[in-house]
């Protein structure tokens, strides 16, 4: 999220579009209410289904689900045709003026420098800017320049008609225009929307291209920076954000720095050679310092070893070559190129596209080490429906894991706060915590290392892996978030905040963004509930938030730039007296609002409407294209799935007919349960409330198949055959789409073959293929057929 | 910690109790029972979705006896969804594991070791499987990694543990390192 | 009638059931084995029974208006009516009120269920065997009647249903300002909910349960005024039971026989 939780009371309108946040984030519900109630806000909910969220909404939008960038690009478009656009931001904080390549082109929804037999964009050179001669980016600000971003989107978008969005999403005209009007309504400076969204947005071929429109969206009506504004994605895990930010994922570090591979950054030199730049005096560019965050990460690692002679032992990193995303990860396994695997706190055979190939990639492992507080359906893939044990080589070891309640440590929510949780309890019977488990894993590592022979021995042999304070016996959180927090080398003092980090070796910290967290006091069990005085609901001494504790991200942008807030009455920064009061200014405090531009992490300084560069793979405009799985053609041009999207060759035979497989398929969760299950399938409270894997169908639908409320059903396609419960309900309806009515199969995933309650898991019909440039699956958009069972 | 509004109605509570004793309403013969007396009390953030509610675990004897809402929480000012409402069913299980379970190849069921063995074999498997497929260079380029391991999960973890696993498995050369943030 | 109340305010409900996993935790209640659903959408389980204190019903979606359709979901726990035919027609008295509550003393109780037949909102339930509490080592005696007691037995300030949920739309305070605040949601939501209702200011003299609802009472199968049952009435069918209960052999099946003969014979 770039604001929080909290700070959706400070909005006009609501645009949850991509996520049931009543089901999924119910305490959000507290905030969106009492912006309904005390400011009067309206509530949009666009959804494939009504659900409990648009229970509450004062508009509600069907769309068929895999069609959000027609529906925004429709919104786009009226945006720009009525000029109902915060103007004076747009020009200032946008990159609207800036004057793109000449060559940069758009035809039948490919863009320029396609290469059809890499399936992709090669260089992207012509999806740049044009410089001057000092190498800053040309601007109109007149907006009239055919070649600015302004124009370009203008023409892009002219295509998006509310027709053209109504027949291809089935959201009737009308409503479309209710939603437009009303969430451009926010244009003015002082009315601001926000917009919450989860993997309804995300989990599709175009996912990153959903959320771009979004920001596009954002960035015309001026509500990035400003309370009640922003992007909100809402996380589904406790601390995703956290493991993200810690950089669970292949392409990454601690902290979102790249992560050393062989094509990009095949040295140290080439690694820092690559740190973003900018002539631009207005740009603060902060991953400009890109260099210190990686040095202080590599001397936290690698201490005394790492040194200025041997690049603080850069190489000691591993490299990889190809993607390792979700998806290539079991493609590999089920090559038998994986031969263990580590499972902490997951269930990826529920949780995992075309579930069925996940356990036959399982299937190939030769150990398995699964830390979970449940037996899973992961942990007893040996034991799943179909599968014959006597047969499967793995060897399993499944370790008892504690409790939230019975350890301590940080999680890091949506809004990015990090806060401290304490150990109620010991860990029931002899589990033991997950900090526990990987140190007493890595120090008999070592020990074998330091016995034995082996590869390369020196990153173990020299990790400063120590946790555990002198005279105990388990490692200590404490000593683990001093370590991220950081510290000087020398006499290992916690530093401040990341401002005080050097690329000289001088400093180690484990992961910059975290860097304030810890300065000697441990500023995420802070419980101070006093609000700020400007009174937005902050509350900036109630744990700890990054970056700097600052609590609405961009909100240099959330003031003109006389440094004036837009919106005075729910002012978040403003510039008095030269010098800013409110929420931790982005970009550090001594730089006026007319001296810098507010989107820090971007090198150009200013929002991108038009993402230039190499940043994205499918293109610098949202444009819609079909999921990989979809009955009817692409109305918008003649590509029907996104050009860039990776098909692999080894599923290319199971997509879906639309002739066998007619109805569109949509996954997803209710309140009751939680993920793949395990932490709510195994609480009979829960089970109470939802016993049993079920799909929702419509009336209509249930009709034509001669299915009742209640009934047993099979619901298939080429991936794989599942059953469960139907419940016929006019909260799903057919959508009108091109004039053809499609019927959609709404199910839950919670469900597998292990724990207390048991039943069949809905991604053994999911696809194996992912967004363009995140890899993550096409959960929300696919085809299945459906019969009732005998 | 400071649990001041959280004091304040447990307190209330306690007066409300008086008066029923002494009003004239009160006919029944039944037991009243204050089923936090003598608990103590920590807070906690809910372990299910990223909202990041404050909850308050009361414990007697080592036992967890309650979990309910934290109302000094300024997210969710003492309020929960059906899931944070139940986490005390998390804490008190019968399903929950409590010791390590092992399945050897081709086995047909678990069996019970203790945790000395599980980490020494793991330890083995570890070392073995990294040495076999460890890659130093690919053509010139340095790239120290192990691609016969892969690790998976983290998002229920909590940061320290999040940040160990990063640094444990790239400093065993993982590149195979995905979690839920991907799916 | 003044003291204190709950607010059903099911114009903010979504349905998220908080209030029926709160209850259970805090009494210690077991979960109930359902299949599916037990009613329209994700009702579960079907109703209000001896170990489900809270419940919410869900009915099915109204699309008539494609601009707006509308969802129902219902808040339902005792009452605790002001004239309560339950604790009228207990032949035990085993039902009495704390504080304005309407309150069961299960060592009182019997199981003979006059209060279940009795009761027009169908709350209080006979336990028909001894069920384990979840997480601790006591048991809920079957044979008695339970329901909602407004947290007074386990006691705390705010009951745990109204403490726990994440809208608003179910409150506790003093009766009196929370039929203000149901009259001004009534006036603010009236735009959206054109027979939007109140429920619960007169019947039985006032309950303790004030509900606003998007729709009549009658579409909620909610009566508009509910028969108190005669105090004469229940006197003598508390007479003629306690002597047909002699020949009960304490079977609660036969009690409920014997009480349901007692009252069609002073019918």
């Amino acid at each position: 999220m770039t604001n929080h939780w909290i700070d959706i009371k400070n909005a006009d309108v609501i645009l949850m579009m991509g996520s049931n946040a009543a089901e999924n984030h119910p305490i959000s519900f507290r905030w969106v209410i009492k912006a309904m109630e005390e400011r009067g806000a309206k509530l949009i909910v666009v959804d494939p289904r009504f659900t409990r969220s648009a229970s509450q909404a004062s508009l509600y939008a069907p769309l068929r689900s895999g069609t959000d960038i027609a529906f925004l690009g429709g919104m786009i478009n009226y945006a720009l045709q009525n000029d109902r656009i915060q103007k004076e931001y747009v020009a200032e904080y946008t990159n609207a003026s800036y004057l793109v390549s000449p060559d940069y082109a758009f035809h039948d929804g490919l863009f320029s420098e396609y290469d059809a037999g890499k399936r992709g964009y090669g260089a992207r050179k012509t999806w740049a800017y044009q410089l001057d001669d000092k190498k800053i980016p040309k601007r109109d600000l007149s907006l009239k320049d055919p070649r600015c971003v302004y124009q370009l989107m203008k023409e892009h978008y002219n295509r998006y008609t509310p027709e053209k969005v109504a027949a291809v999403t089935g959201c009737p005209t009308e409503m479309f225009l209710k939603v437009a009007d009303l969430f451009t309504s926010t244009h003015k400076p002082d009315r601001v929307a926000t917009i919450m969204y989860a993997m309804g947005i995300t989990q599709h071929t175009v996912g990153t291209q959903n959320v771009r429109a979004f920001s596009v969206l954002q960035l015309l009506m001026g509500n990035m920076g400003l309370a009640g504004g922003g992007i909100n994605a809402l996380r589904g895990e406790s601390n995703v954000q956290g493991s993200t930010d810690h950089a669970l994922l292949f392409h990454i570090i601690p902290g979102y720095l790249p992560a050393p591979n062989v094509k990009d950054f095949p040295s140290f030199e080439e690694y820092n050679k690559k740190t973003p730049q900018t002539a631009d005096p207005m740009s603060i560019n902060w991953w400009s310092n890109r260099p210190k965050y990686l040095v202080s990460l590599l001397k936290a690692w690698f201490g005394d070893a790492a040194t200025k002679n041997n690049n603080f032992c850069y190489d000691w990193l591993p490299k990889f070559s190809k993607p390792a995303s979700f998806i290539l990860l079991f493609e590999d396994m089920l090559k038998g190129a994986i031969k263990g695997a580590f499972y902490m706190g997951t269930n990826p055979l529920v949780g995992g596209p075309n579930a069925n190939r996940i356990g036959r990639a399982m299937d190939k492992l030769d150990w398995l080490v699964a830390v979970d507080l449940w037996e899973t359906d992961s942990a007893t893939f040996w034991k799943r429906p179909g599968a014959k044990p006597a047969r499967i080589k793995t060897e399993v070891f499944l370790l008892p894991a504690a409790s939230s309640v019975e350890k301590e440590g940080s999680i890091s929510n949506s809004g990015r706060w990090a806060q401290w949780r304490y150990k109620a309890v010991n860990p029931l019977g002899k589990a033991k915590t997950d900090l526990d488990i990987l140190d007493l894993v890595f120090r008999e590592v070592r020990s074998l290392y330091q016995k034995e022979k082996g590869k390369f021995p020196d990153p173990i042999l020299n990790s400063t892996w120590n946790f555990t304070p002198q005279g105990a016996h388990e490692p200590d959180p404490h000593m683990v978030a001093k370590e991220i927090n950081g510290y000087t080398w020398q006499d290992r003092k916690e530093v401040k905040n990341f401002l005080d980090l050097k690329d000289d070796g001088s400093t180690a910290c484990g992961n910059w963004l975290y860097s304030g967290s810890y300065p000697g006091k441990n500023m995420m069990a802070r419980r101070n509930g006093a609000d700020a005085p400007n009174k937005i609901g902050m509350f900036p001494e109630w744990a700890w938030c990054w970056p700097v504790n600052r609590r609405i991200i961009y909100n240099r942008a959330a003031v003109n730039r006389k440094g004036e807030p837009w919106s005075p009455d729910r002012w978040v920064v403003k510039w008095a007296d030269a010098a800013w009061k409110g929420d931790v200014v982005d970009g550090g405090p001594k730089a006026g609002p007319a001296d810098k531009n507010p989107f820090i992490m971007n090198p150009e300084g200013v929002g991108r409407l038009f993402a230039a560069g190499t940043a994205l793979a499918d293109g610098p405009f949202p444009e819609h294209y079909e999921p990989m799985e979809s009955p009817v053609r692409n109305l918008f041009n003649s590509q029907k799935v996104n050009p860039a999207a990776v098909i692999l060759d080894s599923v290319a035979r199971e997509f879906g007919d639309p002739k066998r497989y007619p109805y569109v398929a949509t996954s997803y969760r209710v309140v009751e349960h939680w993920q793949a299950g395990a932490m709510t399938r195994n609480l009979p409270w829960l089970t109470e409330l939802v016993p049993d894997m079920f799909c929702e169908i419509s009336l209509t639908l249930a009709k034509a198949k001669g299915i009742k409320n209640g009934d047993r059903v099979s619901i298939f396609n080429a991936r794989g055959r599942i059953s469960a419960y139907a419940l016929v309900t006019d909260r799903i309806q057919p959508l009108s789409i091109d004039g053809k009515p499609v019927e959609q199969v709404g199910m839950i995933w919670h469900f597998g073959h292990g724990g207390a309650a048991t039943g069949d898991a809905a991604n053994k019909l999911t696809p194996s293929i992912g967004d363009a440039n995140t890899m993550i699956p096409e959960f929300k958009a696919f085809l299945v057929n459906i019969r009732r069972e005998a | 910690m400071p649990l001041t509004r959280r004091d304040f109605l447990k307190l209330s509570g306690m007066t409300a109790a008086g008066t029923f004793v002494g009003g004239t309403a009160f006919l029944s013969a039944r037991e009243s029972v204050d089923k936090l007396s003598g608990t103590k009390e920590s807070t906690t953030i809910c372990p299910y979705c990223g909202v990041g509610c404050g909850l308050i675990v009361a414990t007697r004897a080592g036992a967890v006896v309650n979990i309910e809402g934290d109302p000094d929480h300024p997210i969710n000012q003492g309020t929960l969804c059906s899931k944070g409402s139940a986490l005390y069913q998390v804490a008190v299980n019968e399903r929950r594991l409590s010791t390590v379970r092992y399945r050897k190849p081709y086995g047909t069921k678990w069996e019970e070791i203790s945790w000395d063995d599980a980490i020494k074999r793991i330890a083995q498997r570890v070392k073995k499987t990294r040495d076999v497929t460890f890659q130093e260079k690919e053509g010139a380029v340095t790239v120290n990694r192990t691609p016969g391991i892969a690790s998976l999960g983290g998002a229920a973890l909590d940061n320290e543990e999040c940040y160990a696993l990063s640094k444990f498995a790239r400093t065993l050369g993982i590149t195979y390192l995905e979690h839920q943030a991907r799916i | 009638m003044t003291g204190k109340a709950f607010l059903v305010d099911t114009t903010k409900c979504n349905g998220c059931r908080a209030c029926q996993v709160a209850c259970k935790q805090w009494n210690n209640l077991p979960a109930e084995k359902t299949s599916f659903f037990g009613g329209p959408e994700y009702t579960n389980p079907a109703k209000l029974s001896a170990i489900t204190f809270n419940h919410v019903k869900f009915f099915p979606v109204d699309r008539k208006n494609p601009g707006g359709p509308i969802w129902e979901m219902m808040h339902l726990k005792c009452n605790h009516c002001e004239e309560a035919n339950c604790m009228r027609v207990c032949p035990q008295s085993a039902i009495s009120k704390m504080d304005g509550w309407v309150v069961i003393d299960q060592s009182k109780c019997i199981g003979c269920g006059a209060c279940e037949s009795e009761c027009v909102y169908q709350v209080p339930h006979v336990l028909d065997k001894t069920r384990q509490m979840y997480g601790l080592k006591k048991s809920i005696q079957g044979e008695k009647s339970y329901k909602c007691d407004a947290c007074t037995a386990n006691r705390r300030s705010v009951p745990a249903c109204a403490a726990n949920c994440p809208t608003g739309a179910l409150a506790y305070g003093d009766r009196d300002l929370l039929l203000k605040k149901a009259k001004a949601v009534m006036n603010q939501m009236r735009g959206k909910y054109p027979r939007i209702s109140l429920y619960g200011e007169t019947q039985f003299s006032g309950l303790r349960v004030i509900t606003v609802l998007k729709d009549t009472p009658e579409k909620y199968g909610l009566p508009l005024k509910p028969k108190t049952v005669n105090v004469e009435k229940a006197e003598a069918v508390r007479d003629a039971y306690q002597l047909l209960s002699l020949a009960t052999f304490g079977l609660p099946s036969l009690k409920r026989v014997a009480y349901r003969i007692s009252r069609s014979m002073m019918g």
